[in-house]
């Protein structure tokens, strides 16, 4: 990775990243003080969530246990925030090669000695910046607002979720560079891996409700996104962690050897 | 002197889109090469795949001896760009940009200081808020930092205003005294006469000539208008090399081709109340090609006699 492209990166990521650090922090913090009166008035709620189908809950991962610590921040912290969080801070810096390709700063900085794959690495290293520091943001919030609520949190597994997040997050930034490199357009590049999480989203979804098709889950990033177990039992889910990081280092990689002998035609 | 670059039978094309057609020239080190076309001819496409930027469908360019597409970095390495659409990071000031691209360059930073005050480029406003030709004094101090033996420069000059326009030339007359070599793409035939030795004319994708600047200008012909004091005396404008294309009593228009001296000798014998000679243009050139044969010879212009 070359320092000054690096440097380049961060500094064009800073504005995105402060912005998704202030809404996952205030977001995260506010909904982790909100789960002590869910834990207070924990039978209340179960009542008020039997009104809605079973099916729906579990598709937005609220199932029974809504007073768990794991099951409240599964549903209401991880599974709503982070996708979202995870997708901007990633898919902005990858697919920036595009962007910078568009509007002729590409050529002009591949005419000068820089390597591509260095050029490249740059853009990877700061969606791992802004991934760890947003997962960073997002467990400090929550171990913050933590301190102002009973009963606490599991702070160790709470502060291990920062790494299944981040091969999430990752997940998503080596597909979102290897098309923005493969396509060389920002818009087609960014639309399909957002276009790709939703419908990731929607299998889940009907996977939860309709149990004959309880197969096509295993087709979305979203059902080994589940922090339940790591929160309430300290499981950390290795398996689905590393599924996630195999993805974002083979998209990497071959982003890195696609881009190397790229044409750089439009 | 050994060639910087050679081009041999360069072809590339974008799906069914027409690229450049088997495109061959070679430029000598030292030498200032004009690259002429219009619009659309394929000059962006030649200098991209150059640099390593495209892969050639077919054909061959070797840089420094170096192949431009498994050699493109050690070729960057001798070389400064400026490209037809100059890019520039919006977010960044004009000083940022520089000096991220002199990093890059391994120049020093602050290293375009001296060449931004002769284009006289405000560094500290983010170039977002900067005109068009502002940006352009960006892309141009770019290209002139550094002392890199090659400079490729793809119609630098276009939205710089005259008095910019005469520094950039001044400038690459400085950098061809250096003995630097210069790769020049224009379709501003004023600004190839007083800057190159060499041309290279490019038509559709496919090279129709390359002759020396002094041979190019030689072979058109130019108007000359002549507003006299007293009908001129016969046989004045005789010159092997002059035709009168129309004429009334003291109002003449006349065609010359090539060597303008021996003409201005005879006008310099008359009394002249006005004299305008048109600079020879583009689409004169390329009017030559249209037929698709470089060597045919331009038409002569239509005798008169003077009355």
């Amino acid at each position: 990775m070359n320092r000054t492209v690096f440097g380049l990166d961060l500094r064009r990521s800073r504005t995105l990243a402060i912005w998704l650090g202030v809404i996952t922090a205030v977001y995260a913090g506010f909904m982790t003080l909100f789960y002590a009166n869910v834990a207070a008035n924990a039978e209340e709620f179960e009542r008020l969530l039997e009104i809605y189908p079973k099916e729906l809950m579990q598709a937005f991962g609220l199932e029974e246990g809504f007073g768990e610590p794991g099951v409240f921040l599964h549903g209401y912290v991880f599974t709503f925030l982070w996708p979202l969080i995870g997708a901007l801070a990633t898919i902005v810096p990858a697919t920036r090669v595009a962007a910078d390709a568009d509007r002729g700063f590409l050529d002009i900085v591949l005419a000068t000695p820089m390597e591509r794959a260095r050029y490249l690495l740059g853009s990877i290293g700061t969606q791992l910046v802004a991934l760890t520091g947003l997962a960073i943001v997002m467990v400090a919030a929550i171990l913050v607002a933590d301190l102002f609520i009973e009963p606490n949190l599991p702070a160790g597994n709470v502060a291990l979720t920062a790494l299944h997040a981040v091969a999430f997050g990752a997940a998503i930034g080596g597909p979102a560079t290897l098309l923005a490199v493969l396509l060389l357009d920002r818009g087609r590049a960014a639309g399909l891996v957002g276009g790709a999480l939703v419908l990731m989203y929607l299998l889940n979804v009907i996977a939860a409700i309709a149990p004959d098709y309880e197969a096509i889950a295993s087709l979305s990033y979203f059902h080994y996104f589940n922090f339940k177990a790591l929160i309430g039992d300290g499981v950390y889910p290795v398996a689905d962690s590393l599924l996630f990081l195999w993805i974002a280092l083979g998209a990497w990689l071959l982003s890195l050897a696609v881009f190397r002998r790229r044409d750089l035609a439009a | 002197m050994s060639a910087i670059i050679e081009v041999q039978d360069l072809t590339k094309s974008y799906g069914r889109r027409r690229g450049i057609v088997d495109v061959s020239f070679a430029v000598a080190e030292g030498e200032v090469f004009g690259f002429l076309g219009p619009n659309g001819a394929g000059k962006t496409t030649t200098i991209r795949t150059m640099l390593g930027l495209l892969r050639a469908d077919a054909g061959r360019a070797t840089l420094f001896g170096l192949d431009s597409w498994t050699d493109a970095t050690r070729i960057h390495r001798q070389l400064s760009y400026f490209g037809s659409e100059p890019g520039y990071l919006g977010e960044l000031t004009a000083a940022q940009q520089l000096d991220y691209l002199a990093a890059l360059r391994g120049l020093p930073a602050r290293s375009w200081r001296a060449l931004a005050e002769r284009f006289e480029l405000d560094p500290t406003v983010p170039i977002r808020k900067l005109s068009r030709g502002n940006r352009q004094k960006v892309g141009a101090v770019q290209a002139f930092m550094g002392d890199a033996p090659l400079l490729v420069l793809d119609e630098p000059t276009s939205g710089l205003d005259p008095l910019m326009q005469r520094e950039f030339l001044a400038l690459l007359t400085e950098v061809r005294a250096a003995g630097r070599t210069v790769f020049l793409s224009s379709h501003n035939l004023p600004e190839v006469e007083r800057s190159c030795d060499r041309v290279g004319i490019i038509r559709d994708g496919r090279i129709v000539d390359t002759s020396s600047v002094a041979d190019l200008f030689a072979s058109h012909w130019r108007s000359v208008n002549l507003i006299l004091a007293a009908p001129p005396p016969p046989g004045v404008f005789d010159l092997p090399n002059v035709r009168i294309a129309s004429a009334s009593a003291r109002d003449i228009h006349l065609m010359v081709q090539g060597d303008m001296n021996p003409l201005l000798g005879r006008i310099a014998t008359l009394d002249v109340r006005d004299v305008s000679i048109a600079s020879l243009e583009i689409e004169d050139v390329f009017l030559r090609y249209y037929d698709g044969t470089s060597s045919t010879p331009e038409p002569e212009p239509e005798a008169a006699v003077l009355p």
